[in-house]
C-alpha cells in the first residue's frame, strides 16, 4: 500500500500494530488502530488535541501498556516492558515535554542509563563521555553544543537537541517524534528536519508528530490521521495538503481563514500602557513601548529573546532591575501582580498547564479566581451562587466545551483549557490583555475562535499584547509589530499588505 | 471573511469529559461514603466487642472532650494544609502558648485564654514571615519550630509544674469545650468557603504558580492561613489546660501527628487545593477518636495502638493514591 520508494526494498514493516485499544479511566484514547511503518519512511502522525496521538505513540515506545492489541517489529511480536526495553530494539520516542536532568551536563545528560558504555575500571570515564558526546552532537549537526557544559547553561532549544543526540546515540531504526518542533524555533527545527533527512537515507524510518500542517505537508512521506482515537486514513505524498488534512482532523470543511481581512492598522490615540527601559538581567535590555486602546500589538522575536520575560514584567511578576510599567488610565505604576490585576491587566502566561491554570481545580474556581473582589462588592461574602453566575456566563460566551462548571479542568482539551485560562481574565473585565503565545498547541478549531475573540474584544475597545513565536499569527492579527533580539528592540512595524516574513525575520536573527 | 464551522462541533470531547468528571465525581462520593461506612463499622464493631462499654455515656462524653480539642485544631490547620503546608508545629506551640499562658496566669487568670492565642498567633506570624523572608519552605519552617516549641515547653516545665488557677476550674465544663467549637467552626466555615481567605488558600495549594500568574499576593495569603491556625492552637492550648488542669513537658507532644492523621483520614490531599473540604476535618477526628478510644477499651497496650495509628496513616494514603493512579498516568502524558 502506503510504500514509498526505499520502502519497496523490503515488504516486513519495521513496526507494525494490530488492534491497539488503550482506555483511560472511562475514555477511550486509541480505539482498534492497525499501522504499519515501513523501512526509509517518514510517517506524519496529526490529529486535534485528544485525539490519541500521544498514546499511540507512548504505547509503541513502551511507555503505556495498551489495553489489547500487538505489535511486530521487524515482524516479530514483542509486548514493551518499558521505554528502555523497546530502545534495545531499536524504537525511540522523545516526548514534547519531559526533558533533561538540570543539575547534569550535556554528557551526563546524553549518557544516562548508558554509563557502563563509556566506563574504564568499572568507573566511569568523564574524559570518554565528553569525546563520545562531542561526536554524536556532530552527527547530528549541533557541533554549537559543549558537551562539559552544565544543561542549565544550554538554551532550550539546545537542550531538546541534546535530547535528540541522547536518542540517537542508540541508532534507533525508528525514531518517534512526539510533537517536539513546538518549542523549537526556525533554527532548531531546520535541523530537526536535516535529521529526519538523514535518518531517511540510511533507511530508517520517523514517526512524526505534529501539529503544524505545513511542517507535516514539507517533512512527511505519507500521513496518517487520527480523529477520537481512531485511523480516519493515511494520506500519501501526493494527498498531503493542508485542506485535505484539515477536513480529515475536524471530521467537517473549514472554509475562509483565520486572520484579520484589513491591511490597516486601527487603533485610538490614547495610550493605556507605558513600558519605559525596563532591563531585567541580562534578557532584558531597555525596552520601552506603548499600547494605545483598542491595539492588538504583536511582539516576537526568537524563544531565547526576552519576549516571556517581557511579559511577566509588564504583570508585575518579575521584578525589572530598572524601569517601569505604568498603566494610564490609572496612572499607576506596577510593582506586582496584584497591582496589575488592580488595574484590569489580565495575563495568559504561555505554559498553560502549570502557570495559566489550576488543572485540579473546577472550572468554576479557575473562572472567578481574579474576581473574588468583584464579588464582594455586591454582598460581604462571596456566595455560591455569584460565582456560578459569573462562571456559567464566562463558559456561555467562550463555548468551552463542558457538562458543568463543577468539572475539574484536567479533563479540557488543551484548547478549551485555554479557553478557561482566557475567560477568567474577562471575567474581571480586563482592558489590557497579555497573552503569551495563546494558539501554542491547540488546534484549528480553538485557534479561530481565539482569534475571533480578540478581535472582538479590539472592536470593544481593549488592548492586546500578543506575544508570539509564530509569524504567520503576528502578520495575520496585530496592528503593529514589535520584534525583539538579544533583549532590545530590534524592529518595529506597522500592519500592511506589504509587509513580509521575510523582512520581519531580518530583524530577528 | 471569518472562518466558519459547518457542522455542529464535535460531541465526542463534551461527551468524554461528561464521563471522565462523572467518574472522579463519584470516586470523591465514594470517598466520602466510604469514611461514613467506616465510621459506622468502627463503632458497631467496638460496641460489640466492648459489650457496650464505648457507648456509655461517661465514655461518649470522654471522646467528645478528646475530639473538641483535635477538631478546632484541624480546622485552622486545614488554613495551611490547603496551600500545600505540611504543618509540624502544631504540638510544639500548643506546648509553648500553654506554658506562657499559664505564666500569664500567675499574674491574673483572666490573661491565660488571651496570652495563649496571643502567643499561637504570634507564632504563626513568625513561621510565615520566616518562610517568606528566605524561602525556607515551610514544612521545614515548621519541622523547626515543632523542637523551638518543645524545648521551650520541657525547659519551663522542667523547672516547675504551671497548674491551672483554681479560680478557672468551673471552666472545665462540657459546654464551655462546645461553645469554642461551635464559634470556631462556624468562622472557619465563613472564612474558608465564602471569603478570599479560603478561596486563595486553596488555589495556591492547587497550583501555586498560576496563583502568582493570578496576581494574586501569596505571601499575604499564606500568613492570614499561618495566623488563623495559630489562633486555633492557642484555643486548644488553653483547652488542653482546662482538660489537664496543668501545663507539664508532655503538653502538646504528638497533637501535630493527630491533627495531620485527621485530615487526612477525612479525605485531605497533603498537597492542598480546591478538593479539601472542612467536613472532612469532623469526620476524620470522630474515626480517629472511636478507633483509638475503641482499642484502649478493648485492652489493646497503648504503645501497639501508635503502631496501629501509623499502618491506618499508610493505608488512607495509599487508597487514596491508588484512587488516583489512573489521572496521574494521565497527567503524564501532555499529548492526551
Amino acid at each position: 500500500m502506503m510504500i514509498n520508494m526505499q520502502g519497496q526494498k523490503s515488504n516486513v514493516p519495521i513496526l507494525k500494530v494490530v488492534g491497539m485499544n488503550k482506555t483511560f479511566i472511562s475514555t477511550k484514547a486509541v480505539v482498534n488502530v492497525d499501522l504499519e511503518i515501513f523501512r526509509g519512511e517518514i510517517r506524519g502522525l496529526i490529529g486535534e488535541n485528544g485525539s490519541g496521538k500521544s498514546t499511540l505513540a507512548s504505547i509503541m515506545a513502551g511507555a503505556l501498556k495498551p489495553d489489547s492489541g500487538k505489535m511486530y517489529i521487524n515482524g516479530n511480536e514483542y509486548s514493551p516492558h518499558s521505554v528502555i526495553d523497546v530502545r534495545r530494539k531499536g524504537v525511540s520516542i522523545i516526548f514534547q515535554e519531559i526533558g533533561t536532568i538540570s543539575t547534569l551536563t550535556v554528557a551526563e545528560n546524553i549518557f544516562l542509563g548508558k554509563e557502563n558504555t563509556v566506563s574504564r575500571l568499572g568507573m566511569v570515564s568523564k574524559k570518554k563521555m565528553v569525546t563520545a558526546s562531542r561526536k554524536i552532537l556532530e552527527e547530528i549537526g549541533a557541533s554549537h553544543i559543549n558537551p562539559a557544559a552544565s544543561i542549565n547553561e544550554v538554551t532550550f532549544e539546545d537542550r531538546k537537541l541534546v535530547e535528540v543526540a541522547m536518542v540517537m546515540y542508540d541508532k534507533p531504526d525508528l525514531l518517534i517524534l512526539d510533537e517536539i518542533t513546538t518549542a523549537l524555533t526556525q533554527k532548531g527545527r531546520e535541523q530537526i528536519y536535516k535529521i529526519i533527512e538523514n535518518m531517511k537515507k540510511s533507511g530508517k524510518s520517523v514517526l512524526f508528530i505534529s501539529h503544524d500542517l505545513p511542517e507535516i505537508q514539507r517533512v512527511c512521506d505519507n500521513t496518517t490521521v487520527l480523529r477520537d482515537g481512531q485511523v480516519v486514513k493515511t494520506l500519501c505524498k501526493e494527498e498531503i495538503n493542508i485542506n485535505n488534512m484539515r477536513k480529515l482532523m475536524v471530521g467537517r470543511d473549514l472554509v475562509g481563514h483565520y486572520y484579520r481581512t484589513d491591511y490597516e492598522p486601527t487603533y485610538e490615540d490614547e495610550v493605556v500602557l507605558k513600558v519605559e527601559d525596563v532591563s531585567f538581567e541580562s534578557v532584558l535590555n531597555g525596552v520601552s513601548l506603548e499600547l494605545h486602546k483598542g491595539e492588538l500589538l504583536g511582539i516576537g522575536g526568537l524563544t531565547e529573546c526576552g519576549i516571556h520575560e517581557l511579559c511577566k514584567v509588564m504583570f508585575g511578576v518579575i521584578k525589572p532591575d530598572s524601569g517601569s510599567v505604568t498603566v494610564l488610565p490609572q496612572n499607576k505604576v506596577i510593582k506586582s501582580g496584584s497591582d496589575a490585576v488592580k488595574c484590569k491587566i489580565g495575563y495568559i502566561p504561555k505554559n498553560r498547564e502549570s502557570e495559566g491554570i489550576m488543572p485540579t481545580a473546577s472550572i468554576k474556581d479557575n473562572i472567578v479566581l481574579v474576581s473574588l473582589d468583584k464579588l464582594i462588592k455586591k454582598r460581604f461574602f462571596i456566595t455560591r451562587g455569584s460565582e456560578n453566575n459569573l462562571a456559567k456566563e464566562q463558559a456561555k460566551s467562550l463555548q468551552i466545551k463542558m457538562f458543568s462548571i463543577n468539572q475539574l479542568c484536567i479533563y479540557l482539551s488543551g484548547g478549551n483549557k485555554q479557553k478557561v485560562a482566557v475567560s477568567k481574565w474577562l471575567a474581571n473585565d480586563s482592558q489590557i490583555l497579555i497573552m503569551d503565545c495563546p494558539t501554542r498547541g491547540i488546534d484549528v478549531g480553538v485557534k479561530a475562535a481565539i482569534y475571533n475573540l480578540m478581535e472582538d474584544l479590539k472592536k470593544a475597545g481593549k488592548s492586546i499584547i500578543m506575544v508570539s513565536e509564530e509569524l504567520p499569527e503576528l502578520l495575520g492579527m496585530s496592528d503593529r509589530i514589535i520584534i525583539l533580539k538579544n533583549g532590545k528592540i530590534s524592529g518595529n512595524f506597522s500592519r500592511s499588505a506589504d509587509l513580509s516574513e521575510s523582512i520581519v525575520i531580518k530583524k530577528m536573527i | 471573511m471569518q472562518l466558519t464551522i459547518k457542522k455542529e462541533p464535535l460531541r465526542n470531547e463534551y461527551l468524554e469529559s461528561k464521563r471522565k468528571s462523572k467518574s472522579t465525581r463519584n470516586s470523591l462520593l465514594f470517598k466520602e461514603v466510604s469514611n461514613f461506612l467506616g465510621l459506622v463499622f468502627i463503632v458497631v464493631f467496638f460496641t460489640i466487642i466492648t459489650k457496650g462499654r464505648t457507648v456509655s455515656f461517661a465514655n461518649l462524653k470522654l471522646m467528645g472532650l478528646q475530639s473538641i480539642i483535635l477538631i478546632i485544631g484541624g480546622l485552622g490547620a486545614t488554613f495551611t494544609l490547603s496551600h500545600g503546608t505540611i504543618d509540624f508545629s502544631l504540638g510544639g506551640v500548643l506546648g509553648m502558648s500553654a506554658t506562657a499562658g499559664a505564666l500569664a496566669g500567675i499574674l491574673h487568670p483572666s490573661l491565660i485564654l488571651p496570652v495563649c492565642i496571643l502567643a499561637g498567633l504570634v507564632t504563626g506570624v513568625f513561621m510565615a514571615g520566616v518562610h517568606i523572608t528566605t524561602k525556607i519552605p515551610t514544612i521545614i519552617v515548621g519541622l523547626a519550630m515543632m523542637f523551638v516549641g518543645r524545648g521551650i515547653t520541657t525547659i519551663v516545665g522542667m523547672k516547675r509544674k504551671l497548674n491551672l488557677p483554681v479560680s478557672l476550674n468551673w471552666m472545665d465544663n462540657y459546654w464551655v469545650y462546645f461553645s469554642f467549637l461551635i464559634i470556631v467552626l462556624i468562622l472557619a466555615y465563613i472564612l474558608f468557603e465564602f471569603t478570599k481567605v479560603g478561596k486563595y488558600n486553596k488555589a495556591m495549594g492547587s497550583n501555586m504558580i498560576a496563583a502568582k500568574m493570578s496576581g494574586i499576593p501569596l505571601s499575604r495569603y499564606k500568613i492570614y492561613a499561618f495566623i488563623i491556625s495559630g489562633i486555633t492552637v492557642g484555643i486548644c492550648a488553653f483547652l488542653s489546660m482546662l482538660r489537664t488542669g496543668s501545663v507539664d513537658i508532655a503538653t502538646g507532644r504528638g497533637f501535630e501527628l493527630n491533627v495531620l492523621i485527621c485530615l487526612v483520614l477525612g479525605g485531605a490531599s497533603l498537597t492542598g487545593g480546591t478538593k479539601i473540604k472542612l467536613r472532612g476535618v469532623i469526620a476524620g477526628v470522630l474515626i480517629l477518636t472511636v478507633l483509638e478510644n475503641g482499642l484502649i477499651m478493648w485492652g489493646i497496650d497503648v504503645n501497639i495502638i501508635g503502631v496501629v495509628r501509623g499502618i491506618l496513616f499508610l493505608v488512607v494514603v495509599g487508597l487514596s493514591y491508588d484512587r488516583q493512579k489512573g489521572e496521574s498516568e494521565q497527567f503524564f502524558m501532555p499529548g492526551l
